[in-house]
């Protein structure tokens, strides 16, 4: 007797799945690129002639170019005006204007004689964010105080000296 | 007495051949098994920004790192008041514990706009919070609720008289079980 022996296979089941086994996403990257700020000289700031008479004083220039004298100097004709800056940059950006922190000397062009220019005042005043670039640019007007001695502390001459100023994007 | 013999051999014989017959089988049973898993799938929850980058003509760098800190080299500076700056997010969802492969692109344009020639800078460098394993690739781990937040940083090339303008672009980021 022959003995049949029915093995059932072992069956292994295999679906067919839709494996989500990788993933890919879009993503976005941004910069802006914002002009520099720049600041150019329009108009040196120049207090003009005077004379000191007998015990000199003071010369206020304010950022609108009026002079206004006093002490016993006496203000002679000729050109005088404030200094001026064109500052531009990004349009509608604030900045910071910084005046000096200290007085500046004006040193004759002859002698080692001085004068002093103290007492900053800017329009826009001095701040944080206190200019704005209307259209990408503004103008910053600079007065000062200069002080004047007598005739023997400062001859007849001319005197120069340089000041600085710091703007900044706010 | 004939009759109850042979009921009795026919009993027999059909008690012989039930047994003849089972030895002719053999059952096996087996397991037929599928193991399901979950999709894996990835999110972008937040873009790759570098900010409002102020150019002084010489260009430079802007890096941003995967924990979303900026460095701004050469002459660049960044506008106070501006925050916008941020390392790209991603949600990750997929089986709990399970590795991934993640790539990253080498690097990528990004422009003022589509027209051709428009203004634009490159984007390279592509890091991330995912780690590199021996064969530098990155490979993470989801955790055991399946999910990972990663973070993705870049380094943007400013050159030297950049034109001013919002540049944007688009890039792929894709993941895939380990």
């Amino acid at each position: 007797m022959t003995r049949k022996i029915l093995a059932t296979a072992m069956l292994l089941v295999m679906f067919a799945l839709k494996v989500h086994s990788q993933a890919t996403v879009s993503g976005q990257a941004f910069a802006e690129v914002i002009s520099a700020l720049t600041a150019d000289e329009n108009s040196q700031m120049h207090f003009g002639r005077f004379s000191p008479e007998v015990s000199g004083g003071q010369i206020v220039l304010s950022p609108e170019g009026v002079r206004t004298a006093e002490g016993s100097v006496v203000l002679g004709g000729g050109m005088s005006q404030s200094g001026k800056f064109i500052i531009t940059g990004e349009a509608n950006a604030t900045y910071s204007i910084q005046l000096p922190s200290g007085p500046a000397q004006l040193i004759h062009n002859g002698s080692n004689k001085t004068m002093t220019v103290d007492n900053w005042v800017s329009i826009p005043p001095a701040g944080n964010g206190t200019g704005t670039l209307q259209e990408g640019r503004e103008i910053v007007s600079v007065g000062a105080t200069l002080t004047v001695g007598s005739m023997e502390d400062n001859p007849v001459g001319v005197y120069t000296g340089t000041y600085s100023l710091t703007f900044a994007y706010n | 007495m004939k009759k109850l013999i042979a009921l009795f051999a026919a009993s027999i014989m059909i008690a012989i051949s039930a047994n003849v017959m089972a030895q002719n089988t053999a059952t096996e049973s087996a397991n037929a098994t599928a193991r399901i898993i979950n999709p894996l799938k990835i999110n972008n929850t937040s873009d790759l920004a570098f900010g409002s980058i102020v150019n002084d003509d010489n260009g430079g760098t802007v890096v941003i790192s995967p924990d979303g800190s900026r460095e701004l080299n050469l002459g660049l500076s960044a506008l106070p008041s501006n925050t916008e700056k941020s390392a790209a997010s991603y949600d990750i969802s997929g089986d709990p514990d399970a590795f991934f492969t993640l790539t990253l692109p080498g690097s990528i344009s990004i422009a003022t706009s589509t027209d051709e020639g428009a203004p634009s800078m490159t984007v390279d460098n592509f890091t991330t919070t995912v780690a590199k394993n021996e064969a530098l690739d990155y490979v993470g781990q989801l955790n055991d609720s399946g999910t990972l937040t990663i973070k993705v940083g870049a380094t943007l090339n400013v050159n030297a008289l950049q034109a001013s303008g919002t540049y944007t672009g688009t890039y792929d980021v894709i993941v895939a079980y380990n």
